[in-house]
C-alpha cells in the first residue's frame, strides 16, 4: 500500500468518471428530492420549497404508516425465503464440479436476460386461474381421478377441479419477489461459500460432527459476510418494489412503492412522494442497522 | 527399536492392500502396513508418494479403490470419518476462525453430546497439555502459527482417539519451533499414550520422532523400519538417497571363496564382503554414509580400503563440515565433526587426503 500511496496519480485518474457519476446522477437527484420534501405545489409543474414539514406531517398519517409496516413485513418474508432458497443453491454450486460450475452460475444469472416486466407478466401465465400451473394441476387431478375412481375413491376428488387463486393477493408478491431477487441472494452467498476452507469442514466431520451439524455450526456461521450481503441486496430493493405488487398483487397488496409511484405519477404530489422516499430510506437505515446490531451480538455470544 | 514398542502383538491398525486411482494416476499401489499400538509411527516420502492419500483414507476423508483398512480388528473402510476413532491435526491447522480457543476445543466434545461438566474439565485439560492455559477467549487471529498448531492438537487430543493422525504438522513453523515442536509431540505422545501416525517429507522429522518408519514413493511403500536401521541399512537406492545422503557405489563380483566375496568397487579397488550379504548375483550396488568415511591426511593404516582423493569443496555446517571430494575420476561425500574449534585445519580445498572405509559400513542395497 506504501508504495501505492507514492504514486496518487493513478489513484485520482481511475476514481474520476465513478465520482463524476455517483455526483451527478446519484447525490443530486437524491440532493433535490429531499429539497422537494420540503416544498409546496405552487401550479401543475412548478413547486416551491418553502421548509414545509406538512409533507412529513402527512406522510406519517397511519395510512401510510401501516403501508410502511406491510412493505417491511413482506420484504422480510420474502427475503427469509429467498435466504432459504438460495443457501442450498449457493452450497450446490460450490461443490459442484468445476466443469459444470461455469453453466450453474450462468444459471443462476439466466434470468435478468430477459426484462423485468417480461419475467413478471410471464409470472402471470404461470399463476393465473387457468394459467400453466392450475393446468397442470388439473391434469394431475384428472389422472389421479381416473385412477381412484375405480377404486371407489372417487367421491374424494369432488365433481369439479377447483383452481387455485395464487394471483393477485400477498403470496403472489412475495413469489414474485422471491423469483426476481433471488440471484442477488445466489451470488454473495456463493462467493463467500467458494473461498471456504474445506478442511474446516473436514475438521468438523473428524471430530464428529455429523453433516447436519458442521452445515449448522460451521458452514453457516462462516457464511455470515454472504448471507449479509445477501440480506441487503434483496431487503433494500424489495421494501421499495412497485412493479411486482402491481402486476402480481390484488387491491389490498400496494406497497408502499406503489404509493410513492403514485405520488410522483398519477397524483402529482411530487412533494408527498419525496417525503414518502426519504421516509423509507430512513427506515431502511434503522432497520438494516439493528438487525446488524443483533447479529453481532448473536454473534459474540456465540463466540 | 523403541522398546515400548511390541511389534508382535495385533496391531491397532491394519492396512491391507489398499489402493486409490485418481484418473489413471494410482495414488496408493497396494499398500499393506500394520500399525502398532502405541508407535509412534511415520510415512515418510517425497511430495505426490502417496502418503496424504493413505492418511487421507485412514482419516476417511477418501476411499480405497480395492483393500481394507482395520482399527482394532474392525473393518473401517466404509464408516464415515465422524464415527471413527481418530482425530486429526490438519496441515493448515483448520482451526475454526469463527470460535475462541475454548470452544474450538470444547467442540468436538460438544457435538458427540458430552455432558457440560465433563467438557469443561476435559477442555481445561487438554489445554494443559499443549500449554496453552489463558489463551482460552482469544481467537485464531489472535494466535501465532505455533499456538494455532497448539490449538488443533488440544481439540484433536481432548477426544482421546485411539489413532492420532498428524498431516505435515510442523511445514508451516520456522525452524527454531519446528524443533521445539518435535520435543513436545514426542513428549506428548508419552503423557497421553495414544497412537501417532505423522506424515511428513522431511526426513529429520521422521527419525528424530518416530519409531517406526514406513519410507513411500510412487505409492508404494519401499521399506519398514525403526529410524536406525533405515538409516544404517537402506534397503533400496531410493531409501539411501531420501534419507540422509549416500555414496553410491556399481560393484563388480571378481572372485568368491569360502565365505567371502571379493567385490571390485568401480575405479576404487577391492573389497572382501561376507558371502551372505551379497547375494548370486555378478553385479551389485553398495552404499556409504559419508560420515563413515574416515578423512586423513595420512594414509589410514587400519581401513579396508583407503582411496587417495582431492578435496575440492568444503561446505561448513557449524557441527559438522560437508566435503566434496574428487578420487578415481568421481565425486565422493563425506562428512566430518568439527569438534576442536574450526575442525582439522589441513582440509582446505585443493588438499590431498586419504579417504578409508570399513567393509562392515558398506550397504549392499537390493536395486
Amino acid at each position: 500500500m506504501e508504495s501505492w500511496r507514492a504514486a496518487p496519480a493513478v489513484f485520482w485518474i481511475t476514481l474520476v468518471p465513478g465520482v463524476v457519476w455517483l455526483l451527478v446522477f446519484f447525490f443530486a437527484p437524491l440532493a433535490l428530492i429531499w429539497l422537494l420534501a420540503f416544498g409546496e405545489r405552487a401550479g401543475p409543474v412548478a413547486i416551491d420549497i418553502t421548509w414545509t414539514l406538512d409533507n412529513y406531517r402527512q406522510a406519517l398519517d397511519p395510512l401510510y404508516l401501516g403501508l410502511f409496516w406491510k412493505s417491511f413485513r413482506i420484504a422480510a418474508v420474502a427475503t427469509a425465503i429467498c435466504l432459504v432458497v438460495a443457501f442450498p443453491v449457493a452450497l450446490a454450486v460450490t461443490f459442484a464440479d468445476g466443469r459444470v460450475k461455469p453453466l450453474l452460475l450462468m444459471l443462476v444469472v439466466l434470468p435478468f436476460w430477459t426484462n423485468l416486466l417480461v419475467r413478471t407478466y410471464a409470472m402471470i401465465a404461470v399463476l393465473r386461474t387457468r394459467g400453466y400451473l392450475n393446468s397442470g394441476l388439473e391434469y394431475l387431478w384428472m389422472a389421479a381421478k381416473t385412477v381412484a375412481t375405480p377404486l371407489g375413491l372417487g367421491e374424494l376428488f369432488g365433481d369439479r377441479f377447483r383452481p387455485l387463486e395464487i394471483l393477485y393477493n400477498d403470496p403472489a408478491v412475495i413469489f414474485g419477489i422471491v423469483y426476481v431477487y433471488l440471484p442477488f441472494m445466489v451470488l454473495p452467498l456463493y462467493a463467500t461459500l467458494e473461498r471456504l476452507d474445506r478442511s474446516l469442514l473436514e475438521a468438523s466431520l473428524d471430530l464428529g460432527a455429523s453433516h447436519w451439524r458442521t452445515f449448522w455450526r460451521v458452514i453457516v456461521p462462516l457464511a455470515r459476510p454472504g448471507i449479509v450481503s445477501g440480506v441487503i441486496l434483496v431487503f433494500v430493493p424489495a421494501l421499495g418494489t412497485f412493479l411486482i405488487s402491481d402486476l402480481l398483487g390484488g387491491p389490498s397488496s400496494q406497497l408502499i412503492g406503489n404509493v410513492i409511484e403514485r405520488q410522483f405519477k398519477a397524483a402529482n404530489n411530487v412533494p408527498l412522494g419525496a417525503a414518502l422516499s426519504f421516509l423509507l430510506l430512513y427506515a431502511t437505515f434503522v432497520a438494516l442497522a439493528l438487525w446488524a446490531w443483533s447479529n453481532e451480538r448473536m454473534r459474540r455470544r456465540a463466540g | 527399536m523403541s522398546p515400548r514398542v511390541d511389534v508382535s502383538g495385533p496391531p491397532l491398525v491394519r492396512i491391507e492392500g489398499v489402493t486409490r486411482r485418481f484418473g489413471p494416476v494410482v495414488a496408493v499401489d497396494r499398500v499393506s502396513l500394520d500399525i502398532p499400538e502405541n508407535a509412534f509411527y511415520a510415512l515418510l516420502g517425497p511430495s505426490g508418494c502417496g502418503k496424504t492419500t493413505l492418511l487421507r483414507m485412514i482419516a476417511g476423508f477418501e476411499q480405497p479403490d480395492e483393500g481394507r483398512i482395520l482399527l482394532d480388528g474392525e473393518d473401517m473402510t466404509r464408516v464415515p470419518p465422524n464415527r471413527r476413532p481418530v482425530n486429526m491435526v490438519f496441515q493448515s491447522y483448520a482451526v475454526f476462525p469463527h470460535m475462541t480457543v475454548w470452544k474450538n476445543v470444547a467442540y468436538g466434545l460438544e457435538v458427540t453430546g458430552v455432558p457440560q461438566g465433563e467438557i469443561r474439565r476435559r477442555v481445561e485439560e487438554a489445554l494443559a497439555l499443549v500449554r496453552l492455559e489463558g489463551m482460552e477467549a482469544r481467537r485464531p487471529h489472535q494466535l501465532s502459527g505455533g499456538q494455532k498448531q497448539r490449538v488443533a492438537l488440544a481439540r484433536a487430543l481432548v477426544k482421546r482417539p485411539r489413532l492420532l493422525l498428524l498431516d505435515e504438522p510442523l511445514s508451516a513453523l520456522d525452524r527454531k519451533l519446528r524443533e521445539d515442536m518435535q520435543m513436545e509431540l514426542v513428549r506428548l505422545r508419552h503423557e497421553v499414550g495414544i497412537t501417532f501416525l505423522l506424515v511428513t517429507h522431511d526426513q529429520d522429522e521422521a527419525l528424530s520422532m518416530a519409531d517406526r518408519i514406513a519410507v513411500m514413493n510412487a505409492g508404494r511403500v519401499l521399506q519398514v523400519a525403526d529410524p536406525r536401521t533405515l538409516y544404517e541399512q537402506p534397503r533400496t537406492r531410493f531409501v539411501a538417497e531420501f534419507i540422509g545422503t549416500a555414496n553410491l557405489f556399481e560393484g563388480r563380483v571378481v572372485a568368491r571363496c569360502d565365505g567371502t566375496v571379493r567385490v571390485r568397487m568401480e575405479d576404487l579397488g577391492e573389497v572382501r564382503l561376507p558371502a551372505e550379504s551379497v547375494g548370486n548375483g555378478t553385479h551389485l550396488r553398495l552404499a556409504l554414509r559419508p560420515e563413515k568415511w574416515r578423512v586423513d591426511p595420512e594414509r589410514p593404516p587400519a581401513a579396508d580400503l583407503a582411496v587417495a582423493a582431492r578435496l575440492v569443496e568444503m561446505a561448513y555446517h557449524g557441527d559438522t563440515s560437508r566435503l566434496h571430494l574428487e578420487a578415481g575420476g568421481r565425486r565422493l561425500v563425506a562428512v566430518v565433526h568439527n569438534a576442536r574449534r574450526g575442525g582439522d585445519p589441513r582440509l582446505v580445498p585443493g588438499a590431498r587426503v586419504w579417504l578409508g572405509l570399513a567393509v562392515a559400513d558398506l550397504v549392499v542395497l537390493e536395486d
